[in-house]
């Protein structure tokens, strides 16, 4: 016999202490609850019985808190590597003697080196800053020893001030290049997130396209290819016990087919 | 005597090949899965996870998670149907989703066959779960279950059982994005047994408003079954008074704006629905009121005065239920309105003094 059924993900539930809100922790839970949950806002919304314009701004946060990643068609899953990562910031605490002597620990590092652009984490009462290669070649700044005084020196401006705006605050620089710079928190980190800007969101809007085409293709193989396949199966060796599925698959093709190619002005159903 | 030891002598070197040690290594499914429960540290098991993940099972590998989730019981048997839920390419052969089927029809632990309820979303076969005694295994059915033909009889058959409020709330939700040509086929279901009035309530609240209105009220013919006894068509017109009432009771901008298009339209239609669309336009939610004074100043652009005068009654009802701005817009439209004809005006002002 083994385990209990609910000792599987019971070791993540952790990972809920970690977040501030309750409707965070709520969210959260069901994808601890099933690691392999792919739900979009929309199923999401209906899982925890909450509003789904709230869903979504709740997702977007544990995205950005890395503990959920895209799991494509628009739907989210539980980031193992965030549990990977939390695991090891808090099983490896170096002694409380050598606490002193070394660095904090680069938490978000592989988070970090894996964005093609500047991010830097500024820690406002520590002085603490955790930033990407990326960042410092873009400002032209040291990588090793940075701080929040030299990004502020180099900013020209004051990084109490604009933690303590809610409002993010953008600051262009003289070779073309803007540092957006916003309050935030992600896990243990709390204060100002830096985003380095230098191009005109170019990146940005085709790889918004690369996903619309991924989230594309991924419909029309659920909604067209499956049923299509079922259809052709199904003429091939007509059963009169799967008419009714036949029928639902034509229906699936032809609703997806108005909502999207064949939307009738006249608003008359897709099959009649 | 001399014993024959070439045989032996294969065995020994067939076992030594390092094609045998490579193939005893590889680790495979259920290494992941045991390995996954066995772990201590949840960094070790989200590893496995992303290993359970990546992997691509073929029908072997199907085969022996069915074989778990059967067998070994416990969190093995629940990570292996959580498993089977992510990789569907059993979906994909009517066999496959029968297996998976007898698979959670036969399974005692309610995780375990929610988890496999879950591997049947958006597939019709979910709807058999939507009864279960479990909740877990309910609500999972609840949210796997599709609006189609085939799955109406199960929901409704479920939201007249008297289900968990949870489960209900799934369901109803799910009903309100119902295909509007679906209705028709809902509620000739409604008569196969035998609903409580709050059940049925609840039921029409869910749906789409056009459809019930153009179902129940605006139609002259009722469901055939209606005609084929009293009993019948005594149902018929409950169903037909509690439309009315829960139309009534929340009108939806869609409605009203549709009422409004056809009372301006349509002499007739504006006489049969005067009295529905008086006590709609009264319950309207103050936030569309808005939206719907500039529907009706857009169908009433260069329109005749009959028509003016027929959607003045729904303006004047309007504007109790307004406040602020779009008051004032009300009265200024009247204003306007009155200036075309005297008879109009005459028309208007008895309307705002409650003698129309």
């Amino acid at each position: 016999m083994g385990a209990d059924t609910t000792s599987i993900t019971e070791d993540f539930a952790s990972l809920q202490d970690a977040l501030n809100s309750g409707v965070q922790q709520r969210i959260l839970s069901e994808y601890v609850k099933n690691p392999f949950l792919d739900d979009d806002v929309h199923a999401l919304a209906l899982r925890t019985g909450m509003v789904r314009q709230e869903v979504g701004p709740v997702l977007a946060e544990l995205r950005h808190a890395g503990l959920l990643q895209s799991a494509g068609r628009r739907g989210h899953m539980l980031d193992a590597q965030a549990i990977i990562d939390t695991s090891i910031g808090t099983t490896d605490t170096p002694p409380a003697d050598k606490e002193a002597e070394e660095p904090p620990a680069q938490l978000f590092a592989p988070l970090l080196d894996a964005l093609s652009c500047g991010v830097a984490l500024i820690d406002i009462n520590t002085g603490a800053v955790e930033a990407n290669q990326a960042f410092g070649r873009q400002l032209d700044l040291p990588t090793n020893g940075l701080n929040a005084e030299r990004i502020a020196e180099r900013l020209e401006c004051d990084l109490h001030l604009i933690a303590g705006d809610q409002a993010p605050v953008l600051r262009a620089l003289e070779n073309g290049v803007s540092v957006e710079l916003r309050s935030g928190n992600m896990g243990p980190f709390s204060g100002l997130i830096a985003i380095v800007n230098i191009g005109d969101g170019g990146w940005e809007i085709s790889k918004a396209q690369v996903q619309i085409q991924e989230d594309l293709f991924a419909q029309l193989r659920e909604e067209i290819a499956h049923p299509a396949e079922f259809l052709q199966s199904f003429l091939e060796k007509p059963k009169k016990s799967e008419l009714g599925q036949a029928r639902a698959a034509i229906e699936r093709i032809h609703a997806f087919l108005a909502l999207y190619l064949l939307d009738d002005p006249s608003g008359q159903p897709p099959l009649s | 005597m001399v014993m024959d030891i070439r045989n032996l002598r294969d065995e020994e070197a067939a076992s030594d090949s390092p094609e045998a040690v490579e193939a005893e290594q590889e680790p495979g499914l259920v290494d992941w899965i045991e390995a996954c429960v066995d772990a201590s540290d949840p960094a070790d098991k989200a590893r496995f996870i992303t290993q359970l993940r990546l992997c691509v099972p073929s029908e072997e590998g199907i085969a022996l998670l069915r074989d778990l989730v059967s067998s070994a019981g416990g969190a093995r048997a629940l990570l292996a149907a959580q498993v089977l839920g992510h990789h569907r390419t059993w979906l994909s052969t009517a066999a496959g989703v029968k297996q998976h089927l007898a698979l959670a029809r036969e399974n005692e632990a309610s995780a375990v066959v929610a988890a496999l309820v879950w591997g049947l979303r958006q597939r019709d076969e979910a709807a058999e779960f939507i009864v279960d005694t479990d909740n877990a295994v309910a609500r999972e059915a609840a949210l796997a279950t599709p609006v189609s033909r085939r799955t109406l009889s199960p929901i409704l058959a479920g939201l007249r059982a008297g289900i968990r409020p949870e489960v209900e709330r799934i369901l109803l939700h799910k009903l309100h994005q119902i295909h509007p040509s679906l209705v028709r086929y809902l509620v000739d279901l409604l008569v196969e047994g035998s609903w409580g009035e709050e059940a049925l309530r609840g039921l029409f609240a869910s749906l789409p408003q056009m459809a019930l209105f153009e179902l129940f009220l605006d139609t002259r013919h009722p469901a055939a079954w209606a005609l084929v006894d009293t009993e019948s068509t005594r149902f018929w017109q409950r169903l037909v008074r509690l439309a009315s009432d829960v139309l009534v009771a929340g009108p939806g901008c869609e409605l009203l704006r549709h009422l409004l298009s056809r009372s301006g339209e349509d002499e007739a239609f504006a006489r049969r629905h005067g009295s529905f669309l008086r006590d709609a336009v009264r319950r309207a939610d103050a936030n569309s009121g808005a939206d719907l004074v500039g529907h009706v100043e857009r169908l009433t652009f260069g329109a005749s005065e009959e028509k003016v005068a027929r959607l003045a009654q729904s303006l004047v009802d309007l504007s109790t239920r307004l406040d602020g701005a779009a008051v004032d817009k009300v009265h200024t439209l009247l204003e306007q309105w009155k200036s075309r004809s005297a008879d109009l005006k005459l028309k208007i002002y008895h309307l705002e003094q409650g003698i129309g």
